[in-house]
């Protein structure tokens, strides 16, 4: 009798091929385990040969980085970008361990190179990438950090760089020109998303390995930024991100590729994700620099809410916390804090201004922004000096145009436009404005009132209560502001749109900046940064001429003519350079505030940890 | 039941149900604790201009009097004015209820209408300016409310740095403290308070009318309409409506109205289920079959003969209702995702925890009104249960 195929046996056979299936993808796994192991063999036995070669090393030149005190000579051998932190090294406490943990306020969406935009992993790259040269942080004098030296031709047009012998990035592999040529090349490749760095390096037409230590950059025209331009650009390193000039996709999504040649590294230069919720940098084991760092491990929390970031650092699990201005106050008189913490108050150049653009044409239509006196008017409006004394508690200062007023680029004799009423008023009458139906609100010539939104970051606090304290001074004018809260991709949309009346934003600045993308005319372009289509053929004449000059004294007066025009036309109005209020925790020594702002975060690292102070032992 | 078919008595019968509920109700200590919460809440916002205000209510200058405050008056003032003193003439010559349905709904729409058209207040507020005068000796006299702050008075003339502890400021007269950009928490709290009122309302509204609609026909047309319905009630009950709030908000305006409408649009499936069970069982009752024997419309039948017969659980469910509405716009203020500088006591009590330290009168003040809110209504609820449910009646 035939058996009948019955429903019973119908889950039967589905059990045992499901039995069947989870018995292979089983032993697929323990094969990758298997690959795995022997992977990290290879890296053990990598490490220990490298341990062994340094040792040899050591003992070979005798001394070398021993507590032993040095002579002159050897101080001579110290290249001068290590000279701070090798004089830190030569403190009678310092000793080399402990972690230094700081916290983000948002996470991170990509740590990869080119491709992310925030300043966080700027922040974490800095520790990572290393780049040619680098600026001493009280002289702002270019000194060679992955280069020994450089000369540059008559023209000012081709720079040559001689790179140290024995380079090598965090796996082992030798840093050669070859790198320098591969890392512009890679920058430069339209398929990698990085328009903004293309924009920049675009001066530059090509860049070639003369030999192993030697590369060349040669420049399309004279530029004044070109020496920072070239020694800046940060080293990738060839093996490692070449394969992906085959899927630049692949490239453009990551989110963690970072290998470099700096003091730390990633432990895996390919696994990191965002929702591990931290960035953990070990030091680099096999870094070239005459100085080692000072921490093991760094680290850093994402710890979004303000709050809970303060309660961390209250209990002493990280070791910085930025302060807002009303905090700082109440933080510094706080006294379990104080025994614990130290605390910095400085304004770095990096820190940049805050602004609010008028934009001067919507939908093709010039707005009322387009009128120089109306934007006149309303700087005369904006009483910075109250709105930095109330909001700000005194932690700032009043802006006058993008350039730092610590730079030459500064004309001292330009000085903020006080807060003043008549003056404003007089000058939207002259502007055509009047209250004409008496209702307290300006109206122009065709009777339209003077409203106006302005858009700004909604997870901001202190900026909205800039905007709130703006409304209450423009309505004493007779002007309607509306504050427009916006979510920050809405907000990069309507830039991107121009679809906006005015905005406030922040530029970030260093200490000779380049105002060609914010208000040169050609920028108006789709996706530029002058999104308030301000434009003036006399600046820009100014400032075509200013980047064209490599002789300093020249350009600065250049600079300094273009500042005098902005001061006129206030296509931004500028409001203010607030002041970093840091508090850092007392284990950390060497502290110190520079031009470039406070030490902590640089690198080669200057801060340690002295032993008896050391939290994280292993 | 039966006896409900023949025609007259339906109506009185209705009423007299009404005013036993209302007795019933009311005979519970927390129902009166709740309903004289809301009432206080109530009057703090249909007088809220004359409570709290920076603007004075009279003033004499050079002789001439004056009343900026009325000039300041907005349309929405105006229309709770016009509605509370026709609630209040309509209390007090005892109306029915449809008297009541007619002149509040009459009133709203001629007073939103009118105040629209004619009550244009100016535009722009300068608070400080009646201070300054007053400093500077321009008044004979003058005349401020009793709390002589407006909600968005920050007081720039005084150049306080705000959240200052109650009477602490150097003015000290801000008896519930100062908020983060030196508004007094007190007018803002008043002024809140019709926020909150009126988004639960709204909001609640909004919900039961379409609940009662589609529940309606659910109940008692079954069948497919039922099947189709129901599957429209589960999607409706699938989307989150924190998030949906969230991602309005981030997207558009940050607008109350907006805020009323997206609650109520995503709140009314739970009323929907509700009458639709009523109507499921009512539908097999005699009285339903005679109406529909004597050839009575479909609107007839459903709401005039249905609803009044299943609307006891409905009204328990929508005053609990009220109460998620307010906490959902106290979430989103709290957040910082709600209005931008009108008050809200979510907003305020956000401010708590702000400039790491605790202050502690944002968190008490605007964190009570909403508890002592939400559980008004709740207890509110709870009598209206216990007056509606046989059940609990015969025990």
């Amino acid at each position: 009798m035939a058996r009948r195929f019955t429903v019973k046996d119908f889950f039967l056979i589905l059990f045992l091929s499901l039995l069947a299936l989870l018995i292979l993808l089983t032993m697929y796994m323990v094969d990758r385990q298997w690959l795995k192991l022997a992977e990290m063999e290879q890296t053990l036995t990598e490490q220990a040969r490298d341990l062994r070669g340094l040792r040899d090393l050591l003992r070979g030149t005798g001394g070398g980085l021993t507590l032993a005190p040095m002579g002159n000579q050897d101080t001579a051998i110290i290249p001068p970008a290590f000279q701070r932190a090798y004089a830190a090294t030569q403190q009678p406490d310092y000793h080399p361990g402990d972690w230094f943990v700081q916290a983000f306020g948002a996470g991170l969406t990509t740590l990869t190179p080119l491709v992310s935009t925030d300043a966080y992993a700027a922040e974490v790259q800095g520790y990572i990438l290393e780049s040619l040269l680098t600026r001493h942080p009280e002289t702002l004098d270019w000194q060679g950090l992955l280069a020994r030296d450089w000369e540059v031709s008559e023209d000012g047009l081709v720079f040559r760089f001689h790179l140290r012998e024995g380079l090598t990035f965090s796996d082992g592999e030798p840093l050669t020109a070859e790198d320098v040529a591969f890392s512009f090349a890679f920058i430069m490749n339209p398929a990698i998303a990085a328009p903004r760095e293309r924009a920049y390096y675009e001066k530059i037409e090509r860049v070639t390995a003369l030999g192993p230590y030697q590369v060349e950059f040669k420049f399309k025209e004279p530029y004044f930024n070109s020496l920072a331009l070239a020694g800046g650009l940060a080293i990738l390193a060839e093996h490692f991100y070449e394969p992906y000039l085959e899927k630049p996709e692949k490239f453009n999504q990551s989110k963690g590729l970072l290998l470099g040649s700096g003091p730390y590294r990633l432990p895996d230069p390919k696994g990191w994700t965002p929702d591990q919720g931290l960035v953990e940098l070990e030091r680099n084991p096999r870094y070239w620099g005459p100085v080692q760092p000072s921490f093991d491990k760094l680290l850093w929390k994402v710890i979004a809410n303000d709050s809970a970031r303060l309660t961390t650092f209250r209990n002493g699990d990280i070791d910085i916390y930025s302060a807002r201005p009303l905090e700082y106050q109440k933080l510094r008189e706080d006294q379990a804090l104080a025994a614990r913490t130290q605390h910095f108050e400085y304004r770095s150049p990096a820190a940049g201004y805050s602004y609010i653009a008028w934009n001067q044409e919507r939908n093709g239509k010039p707005t009322r922004f387009a009128d120089r006196r109306v934007r006149q008017a309303m700087t005369f409006l904006t009483d910075r000096a109250s709105m930095i004394e109330q909001i700000m508690l005194g932690h700032g200062e009043a802006a006058v145009s993008p350039f730092n007023p610590d730079s030459p680029q500064h004309d001292s004799t330009l000085t903020p436009r006080p807060f003043d009423l008549a003056k404003a008023k007089t000058l939207l009458a002259q502007a055509g404005y009047a209250d004409r139906d008496g209702d307290g609100v300006l109206e122009d010539a065709n009777h339209q009132p003077f409203r106006f939104e302005l858009v700004f970051f909604q997870d901001a606090d202190d900026t909205r209560r800039q905007v709130l304290f703006l409304k209450d001074l423009y309505a004493r004018a007779g002007i309607l502001l509306e504050p427009k809260p916006t979510e920050w991709s809405v907000m990069l949309d309507q830039i991107s749109k121009k679809n906006f009346d005015a905005i406030t934003l922040g530029w970030t600045s260093g200490v000779e900046i380049d105002i060609y993308q914010m208000f040169h005319s050609s920028q108006t372009v789709a996706g530029g940064d002058n999104f308030i289509a301000y434009q003036n053929p006399e600046l820009d004449e100014l400032i075509e001429k200013a980047r064209a000059t490599v002789d300093e004294t020249e350009r600065m007066p250049l600079w300094r003519a273009c500042e005098r025009i902005l001061y006129e036309d206030q296509p931004y109005t500028f409001l203010m350079r607030r002041k970093s209020l840091v508090f850092v925790d007392q284990r950390m020594h060497n502290l110190g505030i520079t031009r470039l702002g406070l030490n902590l975060g640089m690198t080669p690292v200057e801060a340690y940890v002295p032993e008896s102070k050391q939290k994280y032992t292993y | 039941m039966s006896r409900a078919a023949s025609s007259p008595p339906p109506p009185r019968r209705g009423q007299s149900y009404m005013a036993q509920v209302t007795r019933q109700v009311l005979t519970q200590w927390g129902a009166r604790l709740g309903l004289a919460w809301i009432g206080l809440l109530g009057i703090l916002a249909v007088f809220a201009p004359f409570l709290a205000s920076s603007h004075p209510l009279l003033l004499s200058q050079d002789g001439q009097m004056d009343s900026p405050l009325l000039r300041y008056l907005s349309p929405a003032d105006v229309t709770l004015l016009a509605l509370f003193f026709t609630a209040l003439i309509l209390a007090l010559a005892r109306a029915s209820f449809r008297a009541w349905l007619g002149g509040v709904g009459s009133m709203l729409i001629l007073a939103g209408v009118l105040s629209t058209a004619l009550v244009q207040p100016p535009a722009l507020a300068i608070y400080e300016q009646y201070r300054q005068q007053e400093a500077a000796g321009d008044y004979d006299w003058v005349l401020y409310a009793p709390i002589p702050y407006s909600p968005k008075d920050y007081q720039r003339d005084r150049g306080e740095t705000g959240l200052q502890p109650p009477l602490a400021s150097p003015q000290a007269n801000h008896w519930f403290g100062t908020g983060e950009n030196g508004a007094d928490v007190l007018a803002r709290m008043i002024h809140a308070s019709r926020i909150a009122l009126g988004i639960g309302f709204v909001a609640t509204s909004i919900a039961l009318l379409l609940g009662i609609l589609i529940g309606g026909l659910m109940g008692y047309l079954s069948g497919v309409v039922d099947i189709i319905g129901m599957r429209l009630v589960e999607i409706f009950e699938a989307v989150p409506t924190l998030f949906l709030l969230l991602t309005f908000v981030a997207f558009f305006e940050r607008s109350l109205y907006l805020l009323m409408v997206i609650i109520g649009l995503t709140s009314w499936s739970g009323y929907a289920r509700y009458v639709r069970a009523e109507f499921l069982r009512l539908r097999q009752q005699d009285f339903v079959q005679a109406a529909l024997a004597c050839g009575l419309p479909l609107r007839s039948i459903l709401f005039r003969h249905m609803l009044p017969n299943g609307i006891g659980p409905i009204l328990v469910a929508a005053s609990f209702g009220v109460a998620s509405a307010i906490l959902a716009e106290a979430v989103l203020s709290f957040l910082g995702l709600g209005l931008v500088d009108d008050p809200s006591w979510g907003q305020m009590l956000n401010q708590a925890v702000k400039s790491s330290t605790f202050n502690w009168w944002m968190a008490a003040f605007p964190g009570g009104a909403i508890f002592f809110t939400v559980f008004a209504y709740n207890l509110i609820g709870e009598a209206l249960r216990d007056a509606i449910d046989p059940y609990l009646k015969k025990s």
